[in-house]
């Protein structure tokens, strides 16, 4: 017997979800706030879902949820999930709320596909179990909430239930080894043709065993701490990729092995993590069943989320607004990395990170020291545009990476950086928002767009 | 010069590879001694002039305790010896006297310092740290799992104007004895305080008239400083 309480929260959510479309807002958080407040136990008389698959880890999440999402409505699953919104409690709480059905007893959906924040697993998995945990990486992130990765991985190993069977990159040996008694299915990605490998990254979060405090030898290190590692010591080593892929560069597609078959897969983006992303819901829908031609099907005919990665062309200019996020120096790090590999286009960076929280608090940039700014010390990269309230602690930044001060420009106003570029010496201009400035990064692109339209250049 | 760094692949989390950059920018001409997990430090059996530990993890904490306690004594005589030291974050723990880790455990640490640590896993303490020394204003961030509470009488660093001290009852903040310099306060430090920095470098010999790119580390301090006493801007714990 459920108890009066939660069916308040439930109607009352569900109220509020209503209230809210009618209104053109996506309410991801409050109507889960409100279920939480009436009922701060909500989660524990929620119906379980016939199927549950989690995404986790530090980057990726939010590209995993939405292609696995796609695929499954387009195989005629119906699906509820959080992929526009909270990956936190409230958020969660949403999603169970839309998923209920209106006597709160039963889950109306075939799948629930929920992105989980790793530091809020303890409070999600004692009542809701995943059938399938999918694992995309673990990296440090946002220092003042998530200290370090040995913590976070601490958290999941704590928290994930003994049932559910976990989806791991064979190529993070951090990762790849939590919960070691779950039944597991692991993914990884050959090193492609002239891959070079990427030594350079400034933070690495494995250097010693975890067995013996040896110092790892990385026999390919792809960067950070991705790659293949065995210990000269003892037996660690990083476990074989049960479902691998190669790339290949002409077709750009991913060749995936299976035991039994081998799939093609076009690529969802040119970064190294959108293989990995790609792999990881590949293995996943593998995992349960589907068939081998619908995943190719689906997925060929989907791109990655646009607030991640989103390309205009005007005249022979290309505007690229690409995801950093605020706080978190590998997913930051990955795209430097990619912008420096675009060797032979001339390119402008506007950073925009950090802008929206200056409101509330000074922020703390040590992420900034554990970020390769160093890759944007190329010669075909022209400028560098820093807007918003950390302007002067970039340049800072940016001049201990060894970069000519005279190529970076700043304004307080993010807005405003628009009028830094100097449009007729670049090909390419990449905008680097955050998680909160999407808006800010579409005014950007939006003027840029104008500049260069009544610019007299053809 | 030599610098050496302690256990930096491990030692230096939440950004304080910063002040290890810095410190080259600096002292170009420094050798640095980057001390490895699995070897004996350098200033164990050689002369060292700035010794570097930043943050590190609570496994590797304990880790690195059990690595330094046989030269506890080798450590007391470079500090008396007016051996420069920065320690920051966590590391500065590894000079107190004991730490009681989340379990309740009693973990001993180098007993140079007199005080006791107390780790908090479910709480991270996040706070900004406003302090006067030496007639400027010292600022820097905290985010740490622990509390310091002294034994004795400690030699203070820092007195704190605004945010968390050694815990949320006591504003000192930071160690300095002699030339060692150890507070949870990241940042990095060293680009966050300028004045400070200049004046620590001078100590240690440096000859040039600025520190590297001391105009621009000193409008971002400014401009911090301002923010830092900004109530608008801040809700102090």
């Amino acid at each position: 017997m459920k108890p009066i309480r939660y069916y308040s929260a439930l109607y009352s959510a569900k109220l509020a979800v209503f209230t809210l479309k009618r209104l053109g807002r996506n309410g991801t958080q409050f109507p889960g706030a409100l279920a939480m407040r009436i009922c701060p136990d909500f989660l524990k008389f929620v119906p379980q879902p016939n199927k549950l698959v989690a995404i986790t880890g530090t980057n990726g999440k939010t590209t995993v949820t939405n292609l696995i999402s796609d695929v499954l409505v387009k195989a005629n699953y119906t699906i509820a999930n959080n992929s526009m919104g909270s990956n936190i409690r409230e958020g969660i709480i949403t999603t169970m709320v839309n998923a209920t059905n209106i006597f709160g007893n039963k889950i109306k959906v075939d799948y629930i596909v929920l992105e989980v924040d790793e530091r809020v697993s303890p409070r999600i998995y004692p009542f809701i179990k995943p059938d399938t945990l999918i694992i995309t990486n673990l990296f440090r992130d946002s220092y003042r909430r998530n200290a370090h990765v040995e913590f976070i991985a601490n958290i999941l190993e704590e928290s994930i239930p003994k049932e559910t069977q976990l989806i791991v990159n064979a190529d993070d040996p951090l990762s790849s080894f939590l919960c070691k008694e779950n039944k597991r299915l692991s993914f990884g990605l050959n090193p492609m043709e002239n891959e070079q490998e990427v030594k350079d990254s400034r933070i690495k979060d494995l250097v010693y065993c975890p067995n013996c405090n040896q110092s790892l030898i990385y026999d390919f290190n792809r960067y950070h701490h991705i790659g293949k590692v065995h210990c000269p010591k003892c037996d660690f080593k990083s476990i074989s990729a049960d479902i691998s892929a190669s790339l290949d560069v002409k077709a750009n597609e991913l060749v995936v092995n299976f035991k039994d078959t081998v799939g093609r897969f076009n690529v969802i983006g040119d970064n190294t993590t959108d293989h990995y992303n790609l792999l990881s819901c590949i293995t996943f829908l593998h995992s349960i069943g589907l068939d081998l031609d619908q995943i190719q099907d689906e997925l060929n005919k989907l791109e990655i989320v646009k607030s991640r990665f989103d390309v205009v062309h005007v005249k022979d200019k290309q505007i690229i607004i690409m995801m950093t996020k605020d706080q978190n120096p590998v997913a930051t790090s990955r795209v430097f990395d990619y912008i420096r590999k675009q060797k032979n286009i001339n390119s402008a960076i506007i950073l925009i990170n950090e802008n929206t929280e200056h409101h509330t608090l000074s922020e703390n940039n040590a992420w900034y020291f554990d970020t390769d700014f160093e890759y944007l010390n190329q010669p075909n990269i022209k400028q560098i545009i820093g807007g918003g309230e950390r302007v002067l602690d970039l340049k800072i930044r940016i001049e201990m990476a060894g970069i000519d001060p005279s190529k970076y420009a700043y304004t307080f106003n993010e807005l405003d950086t628009v009028n830094c570029v100097d449009i007729d010496n670049v090909d390419a201009i990449f905008i680097l928002n955050g998680t909160k400035n999407i808006p800010e990064a579409k005014i950007i692109r939006k003027e840029l767009i104008k500049k260069i339209e009544s610019s007299d250049q053809v | 010069m030599i610098i050496e760094l302690l256990y930096p692949s491990v030692s230096a989390l939440y950004g304080e590879k910063g002040n290890i950059d810095y410190l080259k920018h600096a002292f170009n001409e420094a050798t640095f001694i980057e001390t490895d997990l699995n070897s004996i430090p350098y200033f164990v059996n050689h002369p060292v002039d700035l010794i570097f530990m930043g943050p590190t993890t609570e496994r590797y904490q304990k880790i690195i305790i059990e690595n330094l306690l046989p030269f506890r004594e080798r450590i007391f005589d470079l500090i008396r010896n007016n051996t420069f030291f920065i320690i920051t974050g966590n590391a500065l723990e590894v000079f107190g006297t004991y730490i009681i880790e989340d379990n309740g455990n009693r973990l001993n640490s180098l007993d140079i310092f007199p005080f006791y640590s107390k780790q908090d896993l479910m709480h991270r303490f996040n706070s900004y740290v406003l302090a006067n020394y030496n007639g400027y204003e010292f600022i820097g961030f905290k985010s740490q799992f622990t509390r310091i509470f002294p034994i004795q009488e400690l030699p203070v660093w820092l007195d704190v104007k605004r945010g968390i001290g050694f815990n949320k009852d006591l504003d000192p903040e930071g160690i300095q004895s002699y030339n060692f310099y150890g507070t949870h306060c990241l940042g990095p430090i060293l680009v966050m305080n300028p004045l400070f920095t200049k004046d620590l470098f001078n100590q240690l010999g440096y000859s040039k008239d600025k520190i590297p790119f001391e105009d621009d580390l000193i409008k971002a301090y400014q401009k911090r400083v301002l923010e830092f006493k900004d109530d608008k801007l801040i809700n102090y714990p």
